[in-house]
């Protein structure tokens, strides 16, 4: 299966943050769900993927090249929504299309002009006075107009109304139907991913927790509901992350089979969702309510 | 290089406004100091130089430089090369605050072209120094690095007195042109030429590995 971003062994400190040798391959054809609470290290993997933030270890491939003069020229095949606007505000939709679409050998103004009207986007307005939703869109609205194979999305759901957030993960999904189109999204609400995501991964403090088929974990993680009688230091042992209250316990576990064997009728065994595999996770046994 | 005429004419788009005001500005400023017109030389170049890498670093937007196709270095060689548009631009306004003088009956003399192009050299020396701490400062230093360039542009009228006290040789040949002072002035401008070229090594090395 071929990659198109592939990072071996990257490392990078900052004062109070550290990724530790990630190793990551985003598979060409798919979208991919990059998840994580905030301050993981989603956006810095991201800027590194970009060419913004540079590794102080390890390296970064671009559709399997390593050389920043062919690097820098791959960026074209890419489509970046970044999470704040990286436009210039003083500049109007308009002007700022004309600025950036010359660099674009593929640019495609017919398209442009389609999304440019579906999104209601108003040509003469000034970047400094849209919405941040009208933000996302204008840029949503580029990176869909130079025919980027790969889109990479750093929390475009963030700050939108939930009927275009539904039409984005629309129109994603509309996009990902061409099986050379590739696309990253980072977000920290998973219920986007629950809905388009082909793959996971999950990255909590600089470290990549897990990157599977969404498919796979739910054959992997279980989410077992019971009394506190069952829990034992033994049984504790089995969870990623363990939740009690007044009523019971909540618990993920890996190995669903084997757990699900062992509590057979005592509890109810579940398949959890992404939103519960990252809260037990990020929060460890340590979580009691 | 076609990229670079698209960064720069980004650049213009950038600072259209401003050069509406240099209008009032000059027509200001040329009527109080008019017998000095060839000080404006350097004025209007810097400030556009200065506001052109001041919006860069404004609300993220080296970064959507960096999203670009484009190599870092292409985009730190654009910046260089928008000098010479800023110095052209320059130094036209300097030949039109020179005609107004001249229709106002303020000048009766041919324009001081030596002085001009003296000024225009110190317009590149000046960017040479702003451009790599411009890259290195990054959007935090940038207001401590315009403030202290804008005070030595103000200053320059002072400071290019003194250094012709300093060299008269330098003066001698701004009023005589003489052929004696070619060497100095092919040194000058080879000297002058070396520096922008350094400056850019420098800049290009500081921006390529800087994290945006």
């Amino acid at each position: 299966m071929s990659h198109c971003i592939e990072m071996k062994q990257i490392s990078k400190d900052y004062d109070r943050f550290q990724l530790h040798q990630v190793n990551l391959g985003i598979q060409e054809g798919y979208i991919t769900g990059l998840i994580g609470p905030n301050g993981a290290g989603k956006t810095t993997l991201i800027r590194m993927m970009m060419g913004m933030v540079h590794p102080d270890k390890g390296e970064v491939k671009l559709f399997g090249e390593e050389d920043q003069l062919k690097l820098s020229r791959n960026k074209a095949r890419i489509g970046y929504v970044s999470d704040e606007n990286i436009y210039y505000e003083q500049l109007t939709v308009k002007q700022m299309k004309k600025v950036l679409a010359p660099f674009y050998d593929r640019w495609d103004e017919d398209t442009y002009q389609k999304y440019e009207a579906q999104f209601k986007l108003p040509p003469g307005k000034k970047i400094k006075d849209l919405s941040k939703g009208m933000k996302i869109k204008f840029s949503l609205a580029v990176a869909l107009s130079h025919g980027a194979d790969l889109l990479i999305m750093d929390e475009p759901t963030s700050g939108l109304d939930p009927v275009f957030r539904r039409e984005l993960l629309d129109l994603l999904s509309e996009h990902i139907q061409d099986e050379r189109k590739t696309i990253l999204f980072s977000t920290h609400n998973t219920t986007d991913l629950d809905r388009i995501a082909d793959y996971i991964v999950f990255i909590n403090d600089g470290r990549i927790i897990f990157h599977e088929m969404k498919e796979a974990l739910a054959e992997q993680y279980v989410l077992v509901k019971g009394g506190k009688e069952l829990l034992d230091r033994d049984v504790r042992r089995m969870f990623v992350g363990v939740r009690e209250n007044a009523h019971g316990f909540e618990g993920l576990a890996k190995e669903r089979s084997d757990v699900e064997r062992f509590f057979q009728d005592n509890a109810i065994c579940e398949t959890p969702t992404l939103e519960e595999i990252m809260y037990f996770t990020v929060k460890g046994s340590a979580v009691h309510v | 290089m076609s990229s670079a005429f698209y960064l720069i004419r980004k650049d213009f788009v950038l600072i259209k406004r401003m050069l509406l005001l240099f209008i009032p500005y000059y027509m200001i400023m040329g009527y109080t100091v008019m017998d000095q017109y060839t000080m404006f030389t350097l004025f209007p170049a810097m400030l556009l130089l200065i506001n052109g890498c001041t919006l860069d670093v404004q609300q993220n937007n080296q970064r959507f430089l960096v999203s670009l196709p484009l190599q870092r270095q292409d985009i730190v060689r654009a910046k260089y090369l928008a000098l010479f548009p800023y110095a052209l631009l320059s130094f036209c306004c300097t030949l039109v605050l020179y005609a107004a003088a001249f229709a106002l009956g303020k000048i009766d003399t041919p324009p001081a072209w030596r002085e001009i192009a003296l000024m225009l050299l110190l317009f590149l020396v000046l960017a040479s120094l702003y451009l790599p701490l411009h890259y290195w400062l990054g959007q935090k230093g940038t207001q401590i690095v315009n403030f202290i360039f804008i005070m030595l542009i103000m200053l320059n009228v002072s400071a290019f007195n003194k250094l012709l006290e300093w060299f008269p040789a330098a003066g001698e040949w701004i009023a005589t042109g003489s052929a004696d002072h070619v060497l100095p002035v092919i040194l000058l401008i080879l000297a002058c030429m070396i520096l922008i070229y350094a400056s850019y090594l420098i800049s290009s090395r500081i921006f390529i590995k800087k994290d945006i």
